[in-house]
């Protein structure tokens, strides 16, 4: 009796041995399946930018961590932990709980997001694609175990339900794929739309902070930079072909035309320069097609001002007072004497950039040609940082060096000489887009509408006495 | 050159100018009184226009630029009260001498009087440094005049290889790499 249950016992032990044996094969097999899986899930994450905004406070802090400070117009928004973590981070988080936060914007603990996370944007994501970003973010980013300042805007911004309202108006329109269309267009406009949620910074918003699907693309204004109209229009990038398109994308520079800086220079750095060539071609060829809506006059910066007259070196070098005591003088507010010193050692004293453009030229750009010399503002109140695959470009911030009047001088001199002369810059708008650029409707007015509130309860108190009163009569 | 009426209110131009000059260096009055131009006010188009061919003959050069010459002009009026005079005098001895190539000019300086040199050389000399009078290295103020800075004809001949100073040449670190033209230099 004995034997044959260890007989049993051995058969049973065996089995177990050869289940181990092929369990120990199935995990290495998975793991292959995973680190595909895994690299697909890195990509997408690139490809949204997550890590543009849920990034540390430090440039040496962990990816993913959290703490980053957006500044928005209702307050500032702090970036949550996105890692692994299960105290501080979504380590918590089932699938379906990581998705809903994606396409819903509604936290593990039912909780709204501010839509500062682009969740309306998300909302079109495919469940594979999901299911790649869940097993990234679990299975390859690193843990924090570190706690994130709380969100905490000014009332009533931060009555997280209100946020229920808002979602009711403006989350909608999630991408499909259009039969119709080619698998080039449908691929573009799934990542400029959905991964790359390029319209929540180049569409205007509305009164309520909604983007404004009428004016798709045309271009807004973000944290006091200019978004600009990427439609297919003359005034947007009609006049781009799609290989100076991918150029752009990829590096943030096409030369004689533009150059990326504030929130776009971050796009390319940490999201567009990492897509594949595929990828990038598929965007262009979306965004040429994308309806055109006019913004202004045509921009072509390769004519513009082709025809003007080189300056003389007199003009550009003119006689001043140089003794001493003048020229250790910080407060000068004249244009010209600013340019020679803070910007014609890269940018050149004619304007003309570098031969190789490296440092590019300041008449064929679109900065100094448009409509708008917002850019060319911030770009000197903020300087450019822009890492790409090759290079870094760093143009140096003069914000802290130069006061309103001075970046309006300056500005004006740069426009005057070398971009569209019909653009005036004053010292009040160099002061708006220092903090941050116009403040919107909605919290210009919400004092007021508060207010309104108030009032509109104590009538109601008011009534309810009243009519409680006469009838105690 | 011109005839008196012209020249008279340029000298006393120059006059008080130097004055004031000789009185701010004493600092009373901040040179910030002082007003600057390209070219002095009663200067006619062809009194320019004689010297920046001059300038043209002695530097060798095709085409300079006419508003660069007036400030060049100005500058050494303002600095030699009869640099007009030497001006005429060279132009008239340099028409004799029928010179026309300036690799001959040592020759034919040394059958000039001195004066006539000093005031080619320092014509030449404004327009390759771009700046006329002297630098006094540990003086805050000194005699020089302000011509042109990256115009200044020093730097053509190496133009292709190294940079003006305080401007960029390209990009970054551009630098490290040896000039393309180097083999050949």
């Amino acid at each position: 009796m004995r034997l044959p249950s260890s007989w049993l016992l051995g058969v049973a032990f065996m089995f177990s041995l050869a289940s181990h044996a092929s369990g120990a094969a199935s995990p290495s097999n998975a793991a292959n399946v995973d680190d595909e899986l895994i690299q697909q899930g890195e990509y997408l994450a690139r490809a949204a930018d997550c890590s543009a905004c849920h990034r540390p406070p430090e440039e040496s802090g962990q990816p993913f961590a959290g703490g980053y400070v957006i500044a928005s117009p209702m307050g500032d928004i702090i970036a949550s932990n996105i890692t692994p973590s299960r105290e501080y981070g979504i380590g918590d988080y089932s699938e379906a709980q990581f998705k809903r936060a994606l396409t819903e914007g509604i936290r593990s603990d039912g909780a709204h997001l501010y839509p500062a996370m682009p969740y309306t944007a998300y909302s079109g994501l495919t469940d594979d694609d999901i299911h790649a970003l869940y097993s990234y973010f679990m299975h390859r980013v690193e843990a924090v175990d570190e706690p994130t300042p709380e969100t905490s805007l000014p009332f009533p911004f931060n009555l997280r339900v209100s946020m229920a309202a808002w979602n009711f108006l403006f989350l909608d329109d999630a991408y499909t794929h259009d039969p119709e269309q080619s698998d080039t267009l449908n691929r573009g406009r799934y990542l400029v739309d959905t991964l790359g949620h390029c319209s929540a910074c180049h569409t205007p918003r509305n009164a309520l902070m909604g983007e404004n699907s009428d004016r798709y693309l045309a271009g807004a204004n973000v944290g006091g930079w200019y978004a600009p109209n990427i439609t297919s229009d003359a005034s947007g990038i009609g006049n781009w072909s799609v290989e100076e398109l991918v150029q752009y994308l990829r590096t943030g520079h096409v030369e004689n035309k533009a150059q990326a800086g504030g929130g776009m220079a971050e796009a390319i750095e940490h999201s567009l320069r990492y897509l594949s060539d595929d990828d990038l071609h598929s965007m262009a060829a979306y965004l040429k097609q994308v309806p055109s809506i006019a913004t202004g006059p045509a921009i072509d910066v390769s004519q513009a001002s082709r025809e003007r007259e080189p300056l003389s070196l007199a003009t550009l070098e003119p006689l001043r007072n140089d003794d001493p005591q003048t020229m250790s003088d910080g407060k000068s507010t004249d244009g010209q004497t600013l340019y020679n010193g803070a910007c014609a050692s890269c940018h050149q004293i004619d304007g003309q950039g570098t031969g190789d453009q490296f440092y590019p030229s300041l008449i064929h750009n679109t900065a100094t040609q448009g409509a708008n010399a917002d850019n060319l503002i911030m770009s000197v109140l903020q300087g450019v940082h822009r890492e790409t695959n090759d290079y870094i470009v760093a143009m140096p911030a003069f914000g802290e060096q130069l006061n309103d009047e001075q970046v309006a001088a300056v500005s004006n001199y740069v426009l005057s000489q070398f971009g569209n002369s019909e653009l005036d810059v004053d010292a009040a708008r160099v002061a708006e887009l220092r903090q941050g650029g116009p403040t919107p409707l909605l919290v210009k007015a919400m004092p007021w509408l508060i207010a309104a509130g108030v009032i509109f309860v104590l009538l109601v108190l008011g009534l309810i006495v009243f009519l409680i009163r006469r009838k105690k009569r | 050159m011109k005839n008196n009426a012209v020249k008279t209110p340029c000298l006393s131009r120059r006059e008080l100018l130097g004055g004031m000059a000789a009185v701010s260096a004493a600092a009373f009055f901040p040179w910030a009184t002082r007003t600057w131009a390209d070219s002095p006010d009663a200067t006619s188009e062809q009194a320019i226009q004689d010297f920046l061919m001059l300038s043209e003959r002695l530097t060798g050069r095709e085409a300079l630029d006419a508003r660069i010459a007036g400030r060049v002009w100005q500058a050494l009026l303002d600095s030699d009260e009869r640099f007009a005079d030497h001006q005429r005098l060279l132009v008239q001895a340099m028409d004799d001498a029928n010179l026309t190539d300036m690799r001959s000019f040592k020759a034919f300086a040394a059958t000039q009087p001195e004066a006539l040199t000093q005031a080619a050389i320092a014509i030449i000399s404004a327009w390759y440094l771009g700046f006329t009078g002297s630098v006094e290295g540990h003086s805050a103020t000194d005699n020089t005049r302000f011509i042109t800075y990256t115009g200044a004809l020093m730097f053509e001949p190496t133009i292709d290889a190294t940079v003006i100073p305080t401007y960029s040449r390209g990009h970054s670190d551009y630098w490290v790499d040896p000039p393309a033209s180097i083999a050949t230099d």
